[in-house]
């Protein structure tokens, strides 16, 4: 059937228009899209087209909908709530048949094939979760980039007692929210040049800094990089204390200079960190549970003709830190 | 409108709650609330204060500490179970058989009704397009024992310019109290926000009541708080229950104000919506009252459809009939995905 979509064209226009989506097969559901969210990395493919396997493209990887065909195989039954896993894993390698959730080729939805920023999409059921009744679908609709926060703090081995956290847009502030939760006790810092982002990260009770590389003597045990700005990273590593973490999450070809005897000497363990693994229903999970902890972050929400030019805004001067869309 | 009754012949039509459509939280857009709820450190200070709780538990400390902020002293507040419950204190001091009291037309419903309640006549003054009309409110009041002035005013969302407060209350005979409801005060931008405490110190007659069931969002937590002579203060504290806020509203309340960044953000949360769907209301053609508050009140073209295609999202508005507004609905500023919801069923309903 033909859906309304936006197609983002190899020139990186991106327009409202149609695309053919197939009836479901095999394990397969049909999932009429209630809202989507932009991230980060969607800005980043708008502004480069990178990852994009087939033209034009239809992004959108943060999906929350209702199951509206399944097939015959299906593990979801119309009518179902559901969040859609962004990954797509090859299922055709060695890793892929035991566990594609480690998968080295993984892809992602909307740039392998068509995502969420249209009415409906087709996934297989595995790439399906089930959203407990109760929860609001623009509160499920965080649960994919809340995945990423969680795999990035899945990396820490203590309780930090001083964190720094780069950019405080979806994913930083994500990340502050979930540091504040599992570590109540610790203080944490923000570097933010962006007002309207800064202002929640004083919302949660943060110092904040304008720039990362001006946040003072303070030495943190956690810093993480999640703004991607020109040598974001090496202002990470300069602000990291003795035997700190520091996690890489920023999508970003901006280079860093990093002084490599500031990692030895200060034992600093450097992470890069993608996506996520199997957090995803544990992001669920804590959505269900506490979900006025995480809508703080959706700051504007757009209808599907409004969408194009509120990206384009946002490609010019960010300004939102959660974006969603309602298709 | 404006009726004298006896203590024991009081007729009054109680106050109806906004109400909801659905289970879905954020679709009540009916009360006011705040779309963010209490700060997270509010809602642990809570939790971890929970085993305390078989102590009684006074305003005393809350009461130091929020006179510090304010650059008042202690004895010039008065901290109350919401702050409505500084209405029905005033009304219980001040007002008998035979009183008078002035409010707007509409009013905000509580004042009318602790007014009636004790027995007083209320004369309402029409608004000005949605404006409190200041020249009749300060005529109205020469015989009158209490002048109801919320600013901004509930259900218009309309505030009076801080330059007209002074000269009004210069008008106001020193018998007659005004009681300026700041309910929304933080919602103003900070250079419209009256000079509450040089209005006092010129004024003993003005009584100043404020909310942190908006701002702070802990309108289920009942806290409030009136600023006065610490002669008015003292002789409202006489008449009031003994633990007039509970123990963990306090311990609350005492969080919220430590949070100053989480008010601020969730005032200018409500900005961005509001500014947003009130360029809607303008491209639509609607009539509306341009709000200083976390609502606003407008005016359907075809009422019925309105709230039927809301009502199918989930959303419950006030209908305005609840508040002397025939044909209007209120509907508060709620998060940005309510807020589209609220504009796309405007569409649908014919409207947009
Ligand atoms: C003008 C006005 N005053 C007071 C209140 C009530 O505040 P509280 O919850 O503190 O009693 C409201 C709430 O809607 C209001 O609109
Ligand atoms: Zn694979």
């Amino acid at each position: 059937m033909r859906v309304p979509a936006t197609l983002l064209e190899r020139d990186l226009t991106m327009t409202l228009g149609e695309r053919e989506i197939d009836g479901p097969t095999g394990d397969a559901v049909l999932v009429k899209v209630e809202w989507a969210g932009l991230c980060g990395s969607d800005l980043h493919v708008l502004r480069s087209g990178v990852w994009v396997e087939e033209w034009p493209a239809t992004l959108g990887h943060e999906v929350f909908g209702e199951v509206v065909e399944a097939g015959p195989d299906a593990a979801f039954a119309v009518g179902d709530r559901v969040v859609l896993d962004s990954r797509v894993p090859c299922l055709d390698c060695e890793q892929c048949e035991k566990d594609p959730d480690f998968c080295p080729n993984i892809t992602f939805l909307g740039e392998s094939r068509p995502g969420g920023f249209a009415t409906h999409v087709l996934v297989p059921s595995r790439s399906a979760h089930a959203v407990p009744a109760g929860v609001q679908g623009e509160d499920a609709v965080l649960a994919e980039p809340l995945a990423v926060a969680f795999h990035a703090l899945g990396h820490l081995e203590g309780a930090p007692r001083r964190a720094l956290v780069l950019g405080h847009g979806p994913i930083g502030a994500l990340i502050h929210i979930e540091l504040r939760r599992r570590f109540p006790d610790a203080t944490v810092a923000v570097a933010e040049p962006n007002p309207r982002r800064a202002a929640l990260a004083e919302a949660l009770g943060a110092t904040v800094h304008e720039s990362g590389a001006a946040t003072g003597a303070e030495r943190y045990d956690l810093v993480v990089e999640a703004a991607g700005y020109p040598n974001a990273l090496g202002d990470a590593v300069k602000a990291a204390g003795e035997r700190a973490t520091v996690l890489a999450v920023a999508i970003s070809e901006a280079e860093s200079r990093i002084r490599p005897l500031d990692l030895v000497e200060g034992r600093i363990r450097l992470i890069g960190v993608n996506a996520f693994l199997t957090e995803l229903p544990e992001a669920i999970a804590a959505i269900a549970s506490e979900p006025w902890r995480y809508r703080p972050v959706v700051t504007r929400a757009v209808s599907l003709a409004e969408f194009p030019p509120a990206v384009a805004e946002e490609l010019r001067d960010p300004q939102a830190i959660k974006l969603l869309v309602r298709p | 409108m404006s009726q004298t009754a006896s203590t024991d012949e009081v007729t009054v039509r109680p106050y109806s709650p906004g109400g909801a459509v659905s289970d879905e939280p954020s679709g009540k857009l009916s009360s006011n609330e705040s779309a963010l709820g209490p700060a997270p450190a509010v809602v642990r200070a809570v939790r971890d204060a929970v085993p305390d709780f078989h102590h009684y538990r006074t305003s005393e400390e809350f009461r130091a500490g929020l006179a510090e902020d304010l650059g008042v002293t202690p004895e010039q507040l008065l901290i109350t179970n919401g702050s409505d419950e500084s209405c029905y204190l005033v009304a219980f001091v001040h007002l008998g058989a035979g009183a008078t009291v002035v409010t707007s037309d509409p009013p905000y419903r509580i004042d009318e009704i602790v007014s009636r309640i004790n027995g007083a006549a209320v004369v309402p003054v029409p608004l000005k397009d949605g404006a409190h009309d200041l020249d009749r409110l300060a005529a109205e009041a020469q015989d009158a024992a209490i002048v109801w002035l919320p600013t901004p005013h509930n259900p218009s969302g309309i505030a009076v310019p801080p330059a007209r407060l002074g000269p009004f209350l210069d008008r106001v005979p020193a018998t007659c109290l005004v009681v300026l409801d700041e309910a929304y005060r933080p919602f103003l931008p900070p250079e419209r926000r009256p000079d509450a405490l040089e209005l006092l110190r010129r004024h003993p007659n003005l009584l100043i009541q404020r909310s942190l069931s908006k701002s702070h969002g802990l309108a289920g937590f009942r806290v409030g708080y009136l600023i006065g002579s610490a002669a008015q203060i003292a002789r409202l504290d006489a008449v009031r229950a003994p633990f007039n806020v509970n123990a963990a509203a306090l311990v609350a309340a005492g969080a919220a104000l430590r949070e100053r960044g989480w008010s601020d953000y969730t005032v200018a949360r409500v900005r961005d919506e509001r500014a947003r769907f009130e360029a809607f209301l303008d491209a639509g053609g609607f009539t509306y009252w341009p709000s200083d508050t976390n609502f606003v009140s407008f005016r359907p073209r075809d009422h019925e459809a309105t709230v039927d295609a809301l009502a199918k999202r989930g959303i419950a508005v006030r209908d305005g009939s609840d508040l002397g507004l025939d044909g209007w609905l209120r509907v508060t500023v709620g998060s940005a995905p309510r807020m589209l919801l609220v504009r796309e069923a405007l569409i649908e309903a014919g409207e947009g």
